[in-house]
């Protein structure tokens, strides 16, 4: 736990010549340099610890993982064209900005200072200061006042055999509206590989924000992620996950409605096979009057897979007549699968509309399959069709219509090849 | 009539449900190009018969055996049994949301032929089968059995047999829950589905269905086992005098040592 600093293959002088050869300003060096201190100064957290006790990640190397080349690479695309490193065009303003976070710093240098980790914080814990310090390739979504982008805007970050840093940072302004994909991948491996990212999104008022994460790490990887939302008066956030990749996957996905009439609706969708391990909190913070938010997690968990979910209503003081409603679904495909639904509500307003939770997790559901099969289906295809089924609910609700022939397919050949 | 024209043959058949013995010593035989009909009172037994016949790990065979079209299926998987031409219209059949009908269908003709069915034959089996049984095209978009009323049920497990072509058909209770035009047209759709070549076997207990379809031998089944067979004229007896007179016959011995003992005290 220990593990001091020096012996990590990471120093303040690797930080500044990082900053230097991405031109970076100085405060962004600063924030870097500040950054690395704090991973520096801090410990890997306390297994025993209430968020860390149903995630066990022991086994990570980190040394080593920090120690192989960071060979990732990033594209960004809008619609259909052909990936750049900015997108142009479509009708948009000039004003309007998509691609990489060192293509904007000329002309959006006042708004990055200003959002870049002001949501997911360098201090929250050992590796968020690591991402941090380390972040590159990161992508700015700007849209201006008033605009609406109809086509689909894609962040693909690919990883090879090194560690990767993704960030992503989104700024809806005032009456905006924009749907943003986040792909992200890498080969499976022998050796143990790491991802730690950061997604933060600012919605402001009447701001419409749909955002998909398709996550398809290899199977070595160690995956860390926070995805944040601050919530405007009457903005509407739709977040949604679909978690396929990965060894073991850390993932917080939280709502802060802190303007009236905002609402989050937050998705999930992950298959487990192998190994696998999802662990994921969500955090819908009603702080606003009237804000509304929906959750539905769904995971199919095969051989020796395991899922947690954590998910946190807070309904603050002062929201009033705000509604929340959450439901976790767990399919336990093999008899070594595990799921834990934890739902944790904190209700501190007296006169809210409305707060439900639902939690479940058991195996297919006996007469279904026997009806398919009693038509022929063998057993190994009728699974796979209730598993789709099981899924279909929260994929039809997911932004995911750019991708979904894709989606569909990676989803498929996942659950094909557990049988 | 001879076994290898058997299509259905079940030999001194015993069946127990979570260790409670349901069907006790039942044979029963259908030659190709036969209807016959189960009738019984409630609980005596047809359905548990029913899904036996399609493999449903619920039930275990504890003695006996079936033959489909002389072959020796006891022990198949209830896949394998459709794959042989097995097809069992179930009274309740079971909502899969997320699932649509049309791909639902696809997977099963595909098991069932054991080949890659072409878009377009699928697309005219399809067609026809909803054609027959007087449905509308919309149907096939829909999630399998899902919100279906009563009758759209029982419509959708004779569209599957119609699709499916089975070799031995079970029907249970398809025609509880229909209104008289759609008793008539799913009864006139098991009619031409009829081949020479395919038995059907009928569970119901009203004379109803029986007014379409003529049965070529009736059996009153009572508590697990098959208490009377005989020709249609049985499931006319049946309608007009209730089961009562079968089943006291049955009862009569225990009820005479009931009374007997009720006199002693
Ligand atoms: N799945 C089951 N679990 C427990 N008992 C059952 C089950 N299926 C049938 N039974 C029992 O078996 C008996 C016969 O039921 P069933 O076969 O459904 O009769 P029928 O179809 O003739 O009305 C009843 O006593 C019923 O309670
Ligand atoms: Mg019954």
């Amino acid at each position: 736990m220990t593990t001091s600093a020096n012996a990590l293959s990471i120093t303040e002088q690797t930080v500044r010549e990082l900053s230097r050869r991405l031109n970076e300003p100085e405060w962004l060096l600063s924030r870097r340099v500040d950054a690395y201190r704090a991973f520096a100064s801090m410990a890997m957290p306390n297994p025993l610890a209430e968020e860390w006790r149903r995630t066990d990640i022991s086994a990570l190397d980190l040394e080593a993982t920090l120690a192989a080349p960071r060979d990732a690479a990033a594209t960004w695309s809008i619609g259909d064209e052909a990936p750049g490193v900015y997108a142009r065009g479509h009708g948009l303003p000039d004003a309007f900005f998509f691609g990489e976070v060192s293509q904007a710093l000329p002309k959006h240098e006042a708004l990055l200072r200003e959002h870049l980790h002001s949501l997911v914080l360098s201090t929250e814990w050992r590796l968020s200061a690591l991402q941090a310090t380390l972040w590159q390739q990161g992508a700015l979504v700007y849209v201006p006042r008033g605009v609406e982008v109809e086509v689909p805007l894609h962040y693909l970050v690919s990883g090879a055999a090194g560690p990767v840093f993704p960030h992503l940072l989104i700024v809806a302004e005032e009456n905006s509206s924009v749907t943003v994909i986040q792909e992200t991948e890498s080969p499976s491996g022998q050796a143990q590989s790491l991802a730690v990212g950061a997604v933060e999104i600012v919605a402001r008022p009447d701001a419409r924000v749909r955002f998909l994460e398709v996550q398809r790490w290899g199977d070595n990887v160690y995956n860390f992620s926070t995805i944040r939302a601050r919530l405007d008066r009457g903005s509407r956030l739709t977040a949604g996950l679909v978690g396929l990749g990965s060894r073991l996957t850390k993932t917080k996905l939280e709502a802060i409605m802190d303007g009236d009439g905002a609402s989050a609706e937050l998705l999930g969708l992950s298959f487990g096979d192998g190994h696998q391990h999802f662990d994921y909190g969500t955090l819908q913070d009603h702080i606003a009057p009237r804000t509304a938010s929906d959750l539905l997690f769904k995971a199919a968990l095969e051989d020796h897979s395991s899922e947690v979910w954590t998910g946190t209503v807070h309904i603050q003081k002062g929201a009033s007549l705000s509604e929340a409603n959450q439901t976790s679904r767990n399919l336990l495909l093999s008899d070594h699968a595990k799921a834990a639904p934890i739902p944790v509500l904190e209700i501190e307003a007296y006169d809210i509309l409305r707060c439900s939770h639902g939690a479940s997790a058991g195996p297919l559901d006996e007469e279904q399959r026997f009806y398919l099969e009693s038509r022929g289906i063998p057993k190994a295809e009728a699974e796979r069709l209730l598993v789709e089924a099981f899924f279909q609910p929260v994929l039809d609700r997911m932004p995911a219509e750019a991708i979904r022939p894709r989606l569909e397919a990676a989803l498929a050949a996942k659950i094909e090849a557990g049988y | 009539m001879s076994t290898n024209r058997a299509v259905l043959r079940i030999e001194d058949l015993h069946v127990s449900v979570e260790g409670k013995e349901i069907v006790n010593g039942l044979s029963l035989t259908v030659p190709a190009g036969e209807v016959h009909a189960i009738m019984g009172p409630n609980g005596s037994g047809k359905s548990t018969l029913a899904n036996t016949l399609a493999g449903h790990p619920k039930y275990q065979v504890t003695a006996g055996k079936v033959y489909l079209k002389g072959e020796d299926i006891t022990d198949l998987a209830p896949d394998e049994r459709a794959k042989r031409g097995m097809f069992l219209a179930m009274q309740y059949p079971t909502a899969i949301p997320g699932v649509t009908m049309v791909n639902f269908l696809r997977a099963a003709l595909k098991a069932v032929q054991d080949r890659d069915v072409p878009v377009r034959e699928f697309r005219q089996r399809l067609q026809e089968a909803l054609t027959l049984l007087k449905m509308d095209e919309s149907f096939a978009r829909r999630y399998v059995n899902d919100g279906f009323s009563g009758g759209e049920k029982k419509r959708a497990e004779v569209l599957q047999m119609s699709i499916l072509k089975p070799a031995m058909a079970v029907m249970d209770e398809t025609d509880s829950g229909l209104d008289i035009d759609a008793l008539r047209t799913v009864a006139e759709g098991i009619n031409a589905l009829h081949t020479p070549e395919m038995g059907i076997l009928l569970i119901t207990h009203y004379q109803r269905l029986l007014n379409y379809i003529t049965p070529d031998r009736v059996h009153v089944l009572y508590k697990g086992r098959i208490v009377r067979s005989g020709g249609s004229e049985l499931a006319q007896a049946l309608e007009e005098k209730g089961y009562d007179w079968i089943t006291s016959e049955i009862d009569g011995d225990s009820e005479a040592v009931a009374i007997s003992k009720g006199s002693d005290a």
